[in-house]
């Protein structure tokens, strides 16, 4: 398994250790109800050193990447990000991409669903440069998010629109700085080579300290992106597969000629849908796997499921029956059995990002 | 006791009528059917602008025959957020 190059600094901060596709990650510094409750009052900071990272010239860099993702990259403009899917032949997703264009060059961060799966991204022809080694990702997300990375670059950052992308100066070293984030909050990613990779990490934690936020492991991401509406490709991508199932069409460009599952992904789409994901929530735990009916009826599964920061709110996905797909019901977990979950509309909570401007 | 389906059926013909109709007006890339119940209005998902949330609403209120608050955002974050707004006004009419 591959290590993170801050390990041993997350260590010394009580960091309980998981793994993602091989690689290492922090799960929790302890107590993630609180980091969850941080994030959505406050901000949280998160290492996310375990994605993959690829850079490419880019003007041989777009027609490749289109040539293998389902948007059209071909659009994308400089300064811009774009989120994408990678499939694999069979149609199913295998990666959540972000494309960034910027500095005559293309970014990828990908989070694959399984070890290896991301490998198109950097296959042979691709030009590609493996920086998944080289730099660390760092994520600062939370209604306050924004104050940390202008304690760092200054409020030029407060100019930044959603899935943008800029470059600056750290330590003489180039940082690149996306405001993306996949949790409802404001959330700017750090892109840092390893030599300043403590230095940054030190200085977020000293700006973090000072507004009263605190470290996350990625345990809480996984919540955030449940509670707000975001896909988790580790979680619904994972036991699910088919990205129009998964409600991922705003990824696919449907006028695309091809890309990698193009063929699949179409054929299903003509055919239209049987299974639909659909939000739930409960006062009661939720597991994965669990088989939610109506009357004796089975009707869905449980795909991901999470304890909410909102209080006695446990939320999930299923995946249901196309007929049942709608929100506002309420369904039983045995057949003929107490109907004690019910189909939400996602998001179930406004994200105080939403009516929290940043200062001027 | 197994779910109304009428009420079911009510919430399904919200939502397509909404597809449908926004797929028109906003001349979104995508046919009604590939728009998810929970897709994203702003942001991330379908990520429009300022103007096609004036659209929106403009859609909202002479297809649906509702009035838009002023600060809407909240509603408008996803389609099924936005079709709950639009069941909870309808009823609110019937009452009255």
């Amino acid at each position: 398994m591959h290590e993170l190059i801050l390990k041993n600094k997350w260590e010394s901060l009580n960091a309980v250790f998981g793994e993602i596709s091989g690689v290492q990650c922090v799960k929790n510094f302890g107590d993630s109800q609180k980091e969850i409750s941080t994030l959505r009052s406050n901000a949280v900071f998160c290492d996310f050193s375990f994605t993959k990272k690829f850079i490419y010239d880019e003007n041989d860099g777009l027609d490749f990447l289109d040539s293998i993702l389902s948007a059209d990259i071909l659009k994308l403009r400089y300064g811009k990000i774009a989120n994408t899917i990678l499939a694999d032949d069979n149609g199913n997703v295998v990666a959540d991409v972000f494309v960034a264009d910027i500095d005559d060059k293309l970014i990828v961060i990908a989070e694959e669903v399984s070890e290896g799966a991301s490998a198109p991204l950097c296959s042979e022809n691709s030009g590609a440069t493996d920086i998944t080694t080289s730099h660390v990702l760092l994520s600062v997300d939370g209604v306050f998010a924004w104050k940390i990375a202008k304690d760092i670059f200054g409020s030029d950052i407060l100019n930044l629109p959603f899935l943008s992308v800029e470059k600056y100066d750290f330590e003489g070293e180039d940082v690149y700085l996306l405001r993306s984030g996949k949790t409802g909050e404001y959330g700017y990613q750090f892109l840092a080579p390893n030599a300043i990779a403590e230095k940054l990490a030190d200085k977020i934690i000293e700006s973090l300290n000072a507004h009263n936020g605190m470290l996350c492991g990625f345990d809480t991401h996984q919540t955030a992106r449940l509670e707000g509406n975001f896909f988790n490709i580790h979680a619904e991508g994972k036991n699910v597969g088919c990205p129009l199932e998964l409600g991922l069409q705003w990824t696919i460009d449907f006028e695309k000629e091809s890309f990698i599952g193009s063929e699949k992904i179409f054929e299903k789409r003509q055919n239209g849908l049987k299974r639909k994901l659909v939000g739930m929530k409960s006062s009661a735990p939720i597991s994965v796997g669990e088989k939610i009916y109506d009357g004796d009826v089975c009707v869905g599964e449980i795909v991901s499921s999470a304890k909410s920061h909102i209080p006695n709110t446990f939320l999930a996905t299923a995946i249901f029956d196309a007929e049942y797909v709608a929100s506002g019901f309420a369904y039983a977990r045995t057949p003929n059995g107490d109907e004690d979950i019910q189909t939400v509309s996602r998001p179930p909570f406004i994200a105080l990002s939403l009516g929290t401007p940043m200062e001027d | 006791m197994p779910i109304d389906k009428t009420k079911l059926q009510r919430r399904k013909e919200v939502c397509q009528a909404l597809k449908e109709k926004l797929a028109e007006n906003l001349d979104l890339p995508y046919s009604p059917d590939d728009l998810s119940d929970d897709v994203s209005l702003i942001g991330s998902g379908l990520g429009l602008d300022s103007l096609d949330i004036l659209e929106i609403v403009l859609c909202v209120e002479n297809n649906f025959s509702i009035k838009m608050p002023e600060d809407g955002t909240h509603i408008l974050r996803s389609l099924n957020t936005l079709a709950d707004f639009i069941i909870q006004e309808q009823d609110k009419q019937c009452t009255n």
